[in-house]
Protein backbone atom coordinates (compact mmCIF):
# COMPACT_ATOMS: atom_id res chain seq x y z
CA UNK A 1 0.00 0.00 0.00
CA UNK A 2 2.71 2.48 0.80
CA UNK A 3 4.77 1.43 -2.10
CA UNK A 4 1.33 2.21 -3.98
CA UNK A 5 1.14 5.79 -2.90
CA UNK A 6 4.90 6.31 -3.58
CA UNK A 7 5.05 5.09 -6.93
CA UNK A 8 1.70 6.32 -8.59
CA UNK A 9 2.52 9.96 -7.97
CA UNK A 10 5.68 9.37 -10.18
CA UNK A 11 3.63 6.79 -12.48
CA UNK A 12 0.92 9.52 -13.15
CA UNK A 13 3.78 12.10 -13.93
CA UNK A 14 5.93 10.28 -16.42
CA UNK A 15 2.72 9.67 -17.75
CA UNK A 16 0.74 12.90 -18.17
CA UNK A 17 4.89 14.10 -19.38
CA UNK A 18 5.39 10.81 -21.79
CA UNK A 19 8.73 11.05 -23.62
CA UNK A 20 8.32 11.67 -27.27
CA UNK A 21 9.67 15.08 -28.04
CA UNK A 22 8.52 15.72 -31.63
CA UNK A 23 5.48 13.73 -32.70
CA UNK A 24 5.32 14.10 -36.75
CA UNK A 25 2.52 13.02 -38.64
CA UNK A 26 2.96 12.51 -42.46
CA UNK A 27 0.81 11.56 -45.15
CA UNK A 28 1.78 9.71 -48.12
CA UNK A 29 0.48 11.22 -51.37
CA UNK A 30 1.42 10.15 -54.98
CA UNK A 31 1.05 13.06 -57.13
CA UNK A 32 0.90 12.22 -61.01
CA UNK A 33 -0.23 14.30 -63.83
CA UNK A 34 0.30 16.14 -66.85
CA UNK A 35 2.14 19.49 -67.61
CA UNK A 36 1.32 21.49 -70.46
CA UNK A 37 3.78 24.08 -71.63
CA UNK A 38 5.03 25.17 -74.54
CA UNK A 39 8.85 24.97 -73.56
CA UNK A 40 10.82 22.15 -73.04
CA UNK A 41 13.84 21.70 -70.07
CA UNK A 42 13.57 20.82 -66.36
CA UNK A 43 10.47 21.03 -64.98
CA UNK A 44 10.84 22.13 -60.88
CA UNK A 45 7.71 21.33 -58.67
CA UNK A 46 7.47 22.53 -55.67
CA UNK A 47 5.02 21.51 -52.83
CA UNK A 48 2.93 23.77 -50.55
CA UNK A 49 0.47 23.69 -48.08
CA UNK A 50 -2.28 26.22 -49.01
CA UNK A 51 -2.46 27.51 -45.67
CA UNK A 52 0.64 26.92 -43.25
CA UNK A 53 -0.29 28.68 -40.06
CA UNK A 54 -2.65 31.19 -38.22
CA UNK A 55 -5.87 31.56 -38.96
CA UNK A 56 -8.94 33.88 -40.57
CA UNK A 57 -7.70 37.09 -41.41
CA UNK A 58 -4.04 36.20 -39.60
CA UNK A 59 -3.85 32.76 -41.84
CA UNK A 60 -0.26 32.80 -43.54
CA UNK A 61 -0.59 31.30 -47.16
CA UNK A 62 1.49 28.79 -48.89
CA UNK A 63 4.38 27.17 -47.03
CA UNK A 64 6.81 24.61 -49.16
CA UNK A 65 7.62 21.48 -47.49
CA UNK A 66 9.05 19.44 -50.52
CA UNK A 67 10.47 20.47 -54.02
CA UNK A 68 11.41 18.14 -56.77
CA UNK A 69 12.98 18.23 -60.10
CA UNK A 70 12.24 16.26 -63.27
CA UNK A 71 13.87 16.03 -66.43
CA UNK A 72 11.49 17.59 -68.74
CA UNK A 73 13.14 17.21 -72.24
CA UNK A 74 9.96 15.68 -74.10
CA UNK A 75 6.14 17.00 -74.69
CA UNK A 76 4.34 15.62 -73.70
CA UNK A 77 5.58 16.84 -70.27
CA UNK A 78 4.48 14.50 -67.42
CA UNK A 79 5.63 13.47 -63.51
CA UNK A 80 4.63 10.81 -61.10
CA UNK A 81 5.66 11.96 -57.35
CA UNK A 82 5.62 10.55 -54.27
CA UNK A 83 5.41 13.00 -51.39
CA UNK A 84 5.28 12.98 -47.43
CA UNK A 85 3.14 15.81 -46.39
CA UNK A 86 3.33 17.03 -43.16
CA UNK A 87 -0.37 17.34 -41.44
CA UNK A 88 0.48 19.31 -38.20
CA UNK A 89 2.04 22.34 -40.78
CA UNK A 90 -0.90 23.32 -42.54
CA UNK A 91 -3.74 22.41 -44.65
CA UNK A 92 -4.77 22.20 -48.06
CA UNK A 93 -2.37 21.43 -50.98
CA UNK A 94 -1.22 23.57 -53.63
CA UNK A 95 1.47 22.45 -56.86
CA UNK A 96 3.67 25.10 -58.25
CA UNK A 97 5.91 24.61 -61.31
CA UNK A 98 8.47 26.23 -63.93
CA UNK A 99 10.50 25.09 -66.48
CA UNK A 100 14.52 25.86 -66.51
CA UNK A 101 14.64 26.82 -70.16
CA UNK A 102 18.69 27.74 -70.19
CA UNK A 103 19.69 25.35 -67.12
CA UNK A 104 20.53 28.53 -64.68
CA UNK A 105 18.51 27.31 -62.04
CA UNK A 106 17.04 30.08 -61.39
CA UNK A 107 13.41 31.09 -62.72
CA UNK A 108 13.96 34.17 -65.22
CA UNK A 109 17.02 36.97 -64.69
CA UNK A 110 17.67 39.97 -66.33
CA UNK A 111 18.67 39.37 -69.73
CA UNK A 112 17.74 35.85 -69.96
CA UNK A 113 14.40 34.56 -71.74
CA UNK A 114 11.15 34.57 -69.01
CA UNK A 115 10.34 30.98 -68.50
CA UNK A 116 6.85 29.13 -68.15
CA UNK A 117 5.33 28.73 -64.32
CA UNK A 118 1.58 27.70 -63.00
CA UNK A 119 0.12 26.74 -60.47
CA UNK A 120 -2.62 24.10 -59.22
CA UNK A 121 -4.37 23.89 -56.07
CA UNK A 122 -5.62 20.18 -55.31
CA UNK A 123 -9.36 20.33 -54.56
CA UNK A 124 -9.51 16.33 -54.10
CA UNK A 125 -7.17 16.48 -50.66
CA UNK A 126 -6.73 14.56 -48.80
CA UNK A 127 -6.44 11.36 -50.80
CA UNK A 128 -3.83 9.44 -50.93
CA UNK A 129 -3.26 9.82 -54.82
CA UNK A 130 -4.40 13.25 -56.78
CA UNK A 131 -4.25 13.71 -60.44
CA UNK A 132 -2.84 17.12 -61.28
CA UNK A 133 -3.03 19.25 -64.48
CA UNK A 134 -0.41 21.79 -64.08
CA UNK A 135 -1.04 24.47 -66.85
CA UNK A 136 2.54 26.74 -67.19
CA UNK A 137 1.10 29.83 -69.32
CA UNK A 138 1.73 32.53 -67.07
CA UNK A 139 5.96 33.71 -67.39
CA UNK A 140 8.30 34.58 -64.59
CA UNK A 141 5.67 33.96 -62.12
CA UNK A 142 6.72 32.95 -58.58
CA UNK A 143 4.35 31.54 -56.22
CA UNK A 144 3.62 34.46 -54.11
CA UNK A 145 1.84 35.99 -57.13
CA UNK A 146 0.21 33.28 -58.24
CA UNK A 147 -1.47 32.25 -54.95
CA UNK A 148 -3.88 33.55 -53.26
CA UNK B 1 46.95 5.65 24.57
CA UNK B 2 43.45 6.88 23.68
CA UNK B 3 43.10 9.25 26.70
CA UNK B 4 46.39 10.68 25.09
CA UNK B 5 45.26 11.26 21.88
CA UNK B 6 42.31 13.00 22.97
CA UNK B 7 43.59 15.15 25.07
CA UNK B 8 46.16 16.00 22.03
CA UNK B 9 43.59 16.54 19.91
CA UNK B 10 41.90 18.38 22.77
CA UNK B 11 45.31 20.48 22.91
CA UNK B 12 45.30 21.01 19.17
CA UNK B 13 41.32 22.37 19.11
CA UNK B 14 41.70 24.75 21.45
CA UNK B 15 45.20 26.09 21.54
CA UNK B 16 43.55 29.98 22.75
CA UNK B 17 42.67 28.01 25.85
CA UNK B 18 46.47 26.91 26.14
CA UNK B 19 47.79 30.27 25.49
CA UNK B 20 45.34 31.52 28.12
CA UNK B 21 47.28 29.41 30.39
CA UNK B 22 50.67 29.64 29.53
CA UNK B 23 50.16 33.24 29.51
CA UNK B 24 48.91 33.44 33.37
CA UNK B 25 52.20 31.35 34.24
CA UNK B 26 54.00 34.10 32.25
CA UNK B 27 54.78 32.46 29.52
CA UNK B 28 53.66 33.10 25.41
CA UNK B 29 53.40 29.88 23.63
CA UNK B 30 51.86 29.48 20.24
CA UNK B 31 49.95 27.36 19.14
CA UNK B 32 51.45 24.31 17.82
CA UNK B 33 48.99 24.41 14.13
CA UNK B 34 46.52 27.07 12.95
CA UNK B 35 42.96 26.77 14.55
CA UNK B 36 40.66 24.60 13.04
CA UNK B 37 42.56 23.27 10.77
CA UNK B 38 40.80 20.81 8.52
CA UNK B 39 43.64 18.10 8.66
CA UNK B 40 42.76 17.89 12.65
CA UNK B 41 38.81 18.19 12.37
CA UNK B 42 37.44 15.02 13.91
CA UNK B 43 35.27 15.20 10.41
CA UNK B 44 34.86 17.17 7.47
CA UNK B 45 32.45 20.34 7.35
CA UNK B 46 29.73 19.70 5.70
CA UNK B 47 30.27 22.20 3.16
CA UNK B 48 33.68 20.48 1.82
CA UNK B 49 31.75 17.22 1.42
CA UNK B 50 28.52 19.01 -0.22
CA UNK B 51 30.64 20.73 -2.46
CA UNK B 52 33.68 18.19 -3.30
CA UNK B 53 31.61 14.99 -2.91
CA UNK B 54 32.58 11.83 -1.31
CA UNK B 55 31.61 12.22 2.74
CA UNK B 56 32.14 9.76 5.21
CA UNK B 57 30.12 7.24 6.20
CA UNK B 58 27.25 8.29 8.10
CA UNK B 59 27.62 11.83 7.28
CA UNK B 60 24.85 13.33 5.56
CA UNK B 61 23.85 17.01 3.80
CA UNK B 62 21.89 18.97 1.99
CA UNK B 63 22.82 21.76 -0.77
CA UNK B 64 20.04 24.77 -2.00
CA UNK B 65 21.34 26.54 -4.27
CA UNK B 66 19.93 29.11 -6.14
CA UNK B 67 20.69 31.68 -8.66
CA UNK B 68 20.56 32.86 -12.44
CA UNK B 69 19.31 30.72 -14.41
CA UNK B 70 20.16 27.64 -12.48
CA UNK B 71 18.45 26.60 -8.44
CA UNK B 72 19.74 23.27 -7.13
CA UNK B 73 19.01 21.16 -4.51
CA UNK B 74 21.01 18.48 -3.83
CA UNK B 75 21.56 15.59 -0.76
CA UNK B 76 24.23 13.49 -0.24
CA UNK B 77 24.47 10.43 2.18
CA UNK B 78 27.79 9.02 3.18
CA UNK B 79 27.60 4.82 2.92
CA UNK B 80 31.32 4.23 3.36
CA UNK B 81 34.53 3.93 1.50
CA UNK B 82 33.59 7.53 0.85
CA UNK B 83 30.69 6.63 -1.32
CA UNK B 84 27.60 7.95 -1.65
CA UNK B 85 24.34 7.95 -3.02
CA UNK B 86 23.23 11.26 -4.35
CA UNK B 87 19.45 13.06 -4.88
CA UNK B 88 19.68 16.07 -6.92
CA UNK B 89 16.83 18.60 -8.46
CA UNK B 90 18.09 21.09 -10.57
CA UNK B 91 16.10 23.20 -12.90
CA UNK B 92 16.60 26.43 -15.11
CA UNK B 93 14.24 29.40 -14.11
CA UNK B 94 11.17 26.92 -13.55
CA UNK B 95 10.93 25.66 -17.03
CA UNK B 96 13.71 23.04 -17.61
CA UNK B 97 13.77 19.95 -14.98
CA UNK B 98 16.18 17.63 -14.30
CA UNK B 99 15.80 15.31 -11.41
CA UNK B 100 18.42 12.78 -10.96
CA UNK B 101 19.62 9.91 -8.71
CA UNK B 102 23.56 8.82 -8.60
CA UNK B 103 26.86 8.32 -6.60
CA UNK B 104 29.59 9.97 -5.39
CA UNK B 105 32.54 8.67 -4.76
CA UNK B 106 36.00 10.42 -2.99
CA UNK B 107 39.46 9.32 -5.50
CA UNK B 108 42.05 11.32 -3.66
CA UNK B 109 40.82 13.15 -0.23
CA UNK B 110 43.87 14.26 1.21
CA UNK B 111 43.58 17.27 4.09
CA UNK B 112 44.11 19.93 1.26
CA UNK B 113 42.41 18.31 -1.80
CA UNK B 114 39.39 16.30 -2.40
CA UNK B 115 38.79 14.77 -6.08
CA UNK B 116 35.34 13.09 -6.37
CA UNK B 117 33.49 11.43 -9.65
CA UNK B 118 30.02 11.31 -9.82
CA UNK B 119 27.64 9.32 -12.11
CA UNK B 120 23.96 10.43 -12.27
CA UNK B 121 20.96 9.41 -14.11
CA UNK B 122 18.08 11.11 -14.87
CA UNK B 123 14.93 12.20 -16.22
CA UNK B 124 14.80 15.78 -18.44
CA UNK B 125 11.82 17.60 -18.86
CA UNK B 126 11.26 21.02 -20.40
CA UNK B 127 8.45 22.91 -21.31
CA UNK B 128 7.46 25.49 -23.31
CA UNK B 129 8.50 26.73 -26.19
CA UNK B 130 10.85 24.04 -26.83
CA UNK B 131 9.80 21.39 -25.30
CA UNK B 132 12.22 18.91 -24.17
CA UNK B 133 12.32 15.37 -22.61
CA UNK B 134 13.92 12.12 -22.08
CA UNK B 135 16.35 10.34 -19.69
CA UNK B 136 19.51 12.25 -18.92
CA UNK B 137 22.95 11.31 -17.67
CA UNK B 138 25.73 12.63 -16.54
CA UNK B 139 29.82 12.12 -15.69
CA UNK B 140 31.06 15.21 -12.90
CA UNK B 141 34.34 15.88 -11.55
CA UNK B 142 34.10 17.78 -8.30
CA UNK B 143 37.80 19.39 -7.04
CA UNK B 144 38.13 21.25 -3.80
CA UNK B 145 41.27 22.41 -1.69
CA UNK B 146 39.59 22.98 1.68
CA UNK B 147 41.51 25.46 3.83
CA UNK B 148 40.91 26.84 7.35
CA UNK B 149 37.51 28.21 6.59
CA UNK B 150 37.05 28.33 2.98
CA UNK B 151 36.78 25.94 0.30
CA UNK B 152 37.58 26.96 -3.30
CA UNK B 153 35.89 24.30 -5.78
CA UNK B 154 35.53 23.75 -9.33
CA UNK B 155 32.90 21.27 -10.92
CA UNK B 156 33.16 20.18 -14.55
CA UNK B 157 30.93 17.60 -15.80
CA UNK B 158 29.51 16.35 -19.24
CA UNK B 159 25.74 15.80 -19.33
CA UNK B 160 23.82 14.05 -21.63
CA UNK B 161 20.13 13.57 -22.50
CA UNK B 162 18.28 11.57 -24.91
CA UNK B 163 15.22 12.81 -26.92
CA UNK B 164 13.05 10.32 -28.32
CA UNK B 165 10.61 11.38 -31.27
CA UNK B 166 8.20 9.84 -33.54
CA UNK B 167 7.32 9.65 -36.89
CA UNK B 168 4.08 8.36 -38.11
CA UNK B 169 3.73 8.03 -42.22
CA UNK B 170 -0.10 7.61 -43.09
CA UNK B 171 -0.27 5.61 -46.18
CA UNK B 172 -3.22 3.88 -47.97
CA UNK B 173 -1.84 0.89 -46.61
CA UNK B 174 -1.71 1.72 -42.85
CA UNK B 175 0.13 3.69 -40.52
CA UNK B 176 4.28 3.22 -40.50
CA UNK B 177 5.63 4.38 -36.76
CA UNK B 178 9.10 4.76 -36.45
CA UNK B 179 11.09 6.37 -33.64
CA UNK B 180 14.39 8.50 -33.36
CA UNK B 181 16.43 9.99 -30.86
CA UNK B 182 18.32 13.34 -30.63
CA UNK B 183 21.43 13.21 -28.57
CA UNK B 184 21.40 16.61 -26.44
CA UNK B 185 24.95 17.25 -24.85
CA UNK B 186 25.49 20.00 -21.92
CA UNK B 187 28.93 20.18 -21.07
CA UNK B 188 29.17 21.78 -17.82
CA UNK B 189 31.39 23.77 -15.23
CA UNK B 190 31.32 25.84 -11.96
CA UNK B 191 33.73 27.57 -10.52
CA UNK B 192 32.85 28.97 -7.05
CA UNK B 193 34.09 29.51 -3.04
CA UNK B 194 32.38 27.42 0.06
CA UNK B 195 32.48 29.16 3.06
CA UNK B 196 32.25 26.46 6.45
CA UNK B 197 30.46 28.71 9.57
CA UNK B 198 29.93 25.45 11.42
CA UNK B 199 30.64 21.43 10.77
CA UNK B 200 27.04 21.04 10.19
CA UNK B 201 26.75 24.76 7.87
CA UNK B 202 27.95 26.45 5.25
CA UNK B 203 27.25 28.82 2.30
CA UNK B 204 29.13 28.89 -1.36
CA UNK B 205 28.84 31.42 -4.12
CA UNK B 206 30.02 30.44 -7.39
CA UNK B 207 29.51 30.96 -11.33
CA UNK B 208 28.01 28.50 -13.40
CA UNK B 209 28.65 28.11 -17.24
CA UNK B 210 26.20 25.21 -18.90
CA UNK B 211 25.99 25.33 -22.45
CA UNK B 212 23.03 23.65 -23.84
CA UNK B 213 22.86 21.86 -26.38
CA UNK B 214 25.86 22.50 -27.36
CA UNK B 215 27.57 23.22 -29.59
CA UNK B 216 24.57 24.59 -31.62
CA UNK B 217 23.29 27.08 -29.12
CA UNK B 218 24.56 30.14 -27.17
CA UNK B 219 25.62 29.34 -23.63
CA UNK B 220 24.40 31.51 -20.72
CA UNK B 221 26.82 32.12 -17.78
CA UNK B 222 25.31 32.04 -14.31
CA UNK B 223 25.74 32.64 -10.89
CA UNK B 224 23.85 31.19 -7.62
CA UNK B 225 24.88 31.42 -3.42
CA UNK B 226 24.16 28.13 -1.73
CA UNK B 227 23.33 26.93 1.79
CA UNK B 228 24.65 23.82 2.53
CA UNK B 229 23.57 21.95 6.15
CA UNK B 230 23.77 18.40 7.23
CA UNK B 231 24.67 16.05 9.91
CA UNK B 232 26.31 12.86 11.14
CA UNK B 233 29.44 14.55 11.34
Amino acid sequence: MKRALLTSPALFLLAQQGCVNDDILLYEVRVHGSVSASETGTLHLEFHHEQSFGSGALAHPLGEFDRRTVSAAQTPLSFDETILYPQQKGQGLIIYGWIDTDGDGVLCAPGKPSEPSGLFRVSSFPAHGVEVRLILDKRCAAVESLFP
Amino acid sequence: MQVISAFALAALLSPQVDGAQSAANGTVLQPMVPALDPSLLPTDPVVLDQLAGGPAKGAWGVSVQGGYPWFTLRALVGVGARLAPLFELETALGRRFTTSLGLSLAWVNRPYFRLSGEVLLGWLLQEGEISRRGPSGELRLRMAIPTRRVVPYLVLGTRHALLPSRTRIERESGTDTSWSVRHEWTPWGTLGIGIRISQQLGIDMAADYGWVDAPSSVAIPGAHLGLHFGGGR
